[in-house]
């Protein structure tokens, strides 16, 4: 932000200076050869000496049988006994498609409303350097100024592609490394365009590898170099530290990065005028640009296994340089009171993965691990750092004791030898204190005991020595016998719920089936009331018992013949029963006497006693079974 | 009626603790002689349980203990191996068995696929009463929930719940029928002796095909007087002596 406001008071200064200062304006036009062949690239420069004020980009008119790109612009300002001048330089790229001679046309240059021209350049390509060779005149006009031939229309997304004017290489400082070593993976990108670097579409694969990226510099450094006979810029775009874990042959896939490139000077804002030579950062904000997708090739790198020759016991994979060193926060403490011994372990090397120095087993102590940290630092491209561990030391017994020397060894890549270094002991005074061990606030929930419980040996365990107790499988018999009783109750019922949902469902097809299947449930339910009134001595109970027996009967008789009971009358009884039955069934006689009684009974003509009673239910009875043997 | 079965109740109750307390006694006896270190006492009288056909996971798993002590790995492994059948999921039956199988000198490599072993596993991991329980649960629910729809008016159908149902009986139902066909048709048996021959044929003219080392497991495929046609993990089969064998 500061940066921006600085550059903006120092544009508006020389701004102001051009006013004042202004000079004779000149525009020169200038190619770096004249004869070409097809697809080689020319460099065209447009050079304005003492130009005043904002200056937009010139606009090439459409060259015929050329492709063309801006790459950016380069301004120099000087002040010399008092006298300015400034000098303001446009870069394009030409590269011609067909063969032939050429005018490159005068571009007009717009400064403070005058217009002016540049000189026409005559250019010759000589061929054939590609398959299919075009005539000028065949040619399709060419726009003014496009996208390189291999790239993508802007606004459709973009894609990788092969294009000797633009690429990146990943490459790291070293190609065979010990685990935890560093390696410095760097993207440096090479371009004859106005490019910018737009971050990374695809992060890097780097599994197997603990990393740290290098924050990058705003203002990236850059500088031309010639590659394959080629003029590029180049810049170092990121920086990566990389630690691989375990030995191994790795390939990295270096991802995949975009960029964009400037296709055609629209406007230009003040910010062009003198820093808008917009490379990597700043370009026009209008300009128009076309995002690329760059992708490296992979690298390979070798992690070889750490040298066993004078391992020492307590190296534990720390590789790089280190120092040691250790304080106490007490040297005189009660008994079951803790000390806290901090180690540091500083240094450059892969910090972040180090592990705290082994502690011996102590007699007169409980070790506890209290509290680590760490912190990075990046100096230059190395990555280093401090961390730090917290070990705590209970007393278990009262004299004087010591706190061990610690080793602490790492693998000093540079001179491949390991170092081992060791804390001072500490020597402890502990007094007497009948106050229980306790741990401090919060290290119990860390649940970080060191020690583990090891087992000493190795034996069968003891027997049961509780009486067995046939309880469990008493139950069990009782539970596997009633939930066996339970099951074949639930299968009946739902059988039974089955055979239900069948019959209702064909009974609802056919009434009279199912008056005649359900006469004789019917009647049996009414008959057990019968036989009730039956045994009744109250003589007002008598015409009830009548009328429900002549009930019972008479519809007994409606639903197996499926007759209404307003149809039904003795002769049509007698007339239903003949055809079923033998005339002369005493049965018949009994049913006619039956119906007399009940008349008789009815208008109080006839008395009926107790064994009269329970000879109708009989004989209803009766009646009904043979009914229904003859169905 | 009532007072009928109180007294039902009451006797069988009595009986019972009679007959937990005729075998606590020699239990009791046969643990304090194993603490005392007489392990040759601890075995005769759990063996004395044992045939008074007290089918007690506890017994076995001790004895199976007080032959260990006495270094006979093979009628250890055996009676270990029986406290299993009672208790699959006994912690200390299952350390002592993989304890003692440790100290075999001779392995043999599963060979089967890996869902004959999962099957094993599964019906290992329960009796086959509990599974018969599990089942029976899963089968009453299922009938209720049926039935309860049946009687329903209108019929609710077949939700979900009641598919779940079918399904998870259905599962455990067939792992109780193939528990119970297992423990049928499947005899296993425990190699008692060092060196066992395994002959070619059912008798001791028979050629040695190999010999077992004591402990190992085998499976008894057919028997043919005081011989058994046996099956190792790894497909061999041969004839061991009955007297060699110890049937779990």
């Amino acid at each position: 932000m500061m940066k921006r406001t600085l550059s903006f008071f120092i544009t508006l200064f020389l701004a102001l200076s051009y006013t004042v200062l202004a000079s004779d304006v000149q525009v020169i036009t200038s190619v770096d050869k004249k004869r070409v062949q097809i697809d080689e690239e020319i460099s065209l420069t447009i050079k304005i000496l003492g130009a005043r004020g904002n200056l937009q980009a010139p606009r090439l008119p459409s060259f015929q049988g050329f492709d063309s790109f801006y790459t950016g612009r380069t301004s120099h300002f000087t002040f010399v006994n008092g006298k300015s001048s400034a000098t303001i330089e446009f870069s394009y790229i030409l590269v011609p498609k067909v063969t032939g001679q050429f005018v490159l046309d005068s571009v007009e240059v717009w400064i403070e409303g005058k217009s002016y021209r540049t000189e026409r350049i005559e250019i010759e390509v000589i061929g054939p350097q590609v398959q299919q060779q075009v005539q000028p005149s065949q040619y399709p006009s060419v726009p003014t100024q496009t996208a390189p031939t291999t790239s993508q229309t802007s606004g459709s997304p973009p894609q990788v592609v092969q294009d000797d004017s633009v690429f990146v290489k990943a490459w790291i400082d070293k190609q065979s490394v010990y685990p935890n070593e560093q390696i410095l993976l760097t993207y440096t990108l090479y371009t004859r365009y106005d490019t910018r670097y737009e971050g990374f579409e695809e992060e890097p694969s780097v599994s197997g590898f603990w990393i740290e990226d290098f924050p990058l510099d705003r203002d990236l450094g850059r500088e031309t170099v010639l590659e394959k006979g080629r003029r590029y810029v180049k810049a170092d775009i990121r920086k990566v530290a990389l630690f691989p874990t375990t030995p191994a042959p790795y390939t990295i896939q270096p991802g995949v990065l975009k960029v964009s490139i400037r296709e055609e000077p629209k406007t230009t804002s003040v910010f062009d005028e003198f820093f808008g030579d917009s490379f990597f950062s700043g370009s026009s904000f209008f300009a128009r640009r076309i995002e690329r997708l760059l992708k490296p090739a992979p690298i390979t790198v070798t992690v070889k296994p750490f040298p066993e020759k004078g391992k020492p016991a307590s190296f534990n994979g720390a590789v790089g340089q280190f120092r040691l060193s250790a304080s106490v926060d007490k040297n005189e403490v009660k008994q079951n009171e803790p000390v806290t011994l901090k180690l540091v372990i500083e240094g450059e090397g892969n910090i972040e993965t180090l592990s705290r120095p082994p502690v011996p087993e102590l007699q007169s102590f409980k070790t506890y691990d209290g509290d680590s940290s760490s912190q990075l630092f990046k100096t230059g491209l190395t990555i280093g750092g401090k961390k730090i561990f917290e070990i705590l030391f209970i007393p278990t017994e009262a004299g004087e004791f010591s706190i061990p020397p610690l080793e602490f060894s790492f693998f000093d890549p540079r001179t491949e030898s390991y170092q081992t270094q060791r804390t001072q002991p500490f020597p402890l005074k502990i007094t007497p204190s009948a106050e229980p061990s306790r741990l401090p606030i919060g290290l119990p929930q860390k649940e970080v005991f060191k020690k583990e419980i090891k087992r000493e040996a190795k034996d069968i365990r003891y027997i049961h020595e509780e009486s067995p107790s046939t309880g469990t499988q008493r139950l069990q018999n009782y539970l596997y016998q009633g939930l066996l009783g339970l099951n074949i109750l639930g299968l009946l019922w739902v059988a039974n719920g089955l055979f239900r949902k069948r019959q209702e469902a064909v009974f609802s097809q056919n009434t009279a089936l199912k008056r005649r299947k359900l006469a004789r449930t019917f009647a049996s339910r009414r008959l057990k009331t019968l036989k009730t009134l039956a045994q009744s001595k109250d003589p007002r109970q008598v015409e009830k018992f009548v009328g429900e027996a002549e009930k019972v009967l008479s519809e007994y008789f409606c639903n197996k013949f499926n007759i209404s009971s307003y149809s039904f009358t003795r002769e049509w009884l007698e007339e239903k029963l003949v055809n079923l039955w033998d005339m002369q069934d005493p049965l018949l006689e009994q049913i006619r006497d039956f119906y007399d009684l009940v008349t008789e009974a009815r208008y109080g003509r006839g008395t009926l006693p107790l064994e009269e009673r329970q000879r109708i239910v009989e004989l209803i009875a009766t009646v009904i079974q043979r009914m229904e043997r003859v169905s | 009626m009532r007072r009928f079965f109180f007294g039902v109740l009451v006797l069988s109750s009595i009986g019972a603790a009679y007959a937990l307390a005729d075998s606590a006694t020699p239990f009791r006896e046969a643990s304090l002689a194993y603490r005392g270190g007489d392990y040759s006492k601890a075995t005769s009288l759990y063996e004395s349980l044992v045939a008074k056909s007290s089918e007690s996971a506890d017994v076995f798993y001790n004895l199976g203990n007080a032959y260990f002590k006495q270094e006979h790995l093979g009628r250890a492994i055996l009676n270990y191996e029986k406290a299993r059948r009672l208790t699959p999921r006994d912690r200390d039956i299952l350390t002592n068995l993989e304890y003692v199988r440790g100290l075999l000198e001779y392995k043999i490599e599963d060979k089967r696929n890996w869902y004959f072993r999962t099957v094993d596993f599964l019906l290992g991991f329960f009796t086959q009463k509990e599974l018969g329980i599990v089942s029976l649960s899963f089968g009453f629910l299922f009938w209720i929930s049926w039935g309860f729809s049946l009687y329903r008016t209108p019929d609710s159908g077949w939700g979900w719940r009641r598919k779940t149902l079918l399904v998870v009986t259905a599962l455990f139902l067939s792992l109780w029928v193939m528990k119970s066909m297992h423990d049928v048709t499947v005899q296993e048996a425990i190699v008692l002796k060092s060196q066992a021959a395994v002959r070619y044929g059912p008798s001791f003219k028979d050629q040695v095909a190999f010999r077992l080392g004591e402990g190992m497991k085998v499976r008894i495929q057919k028997k043919a007087e005081d011989w058994n046609r046996v099956v190792l993990p790894n497909g061999e089969t041969g004839w061991m002596s009955q007297e060699e064998l110890g049937e779990i």
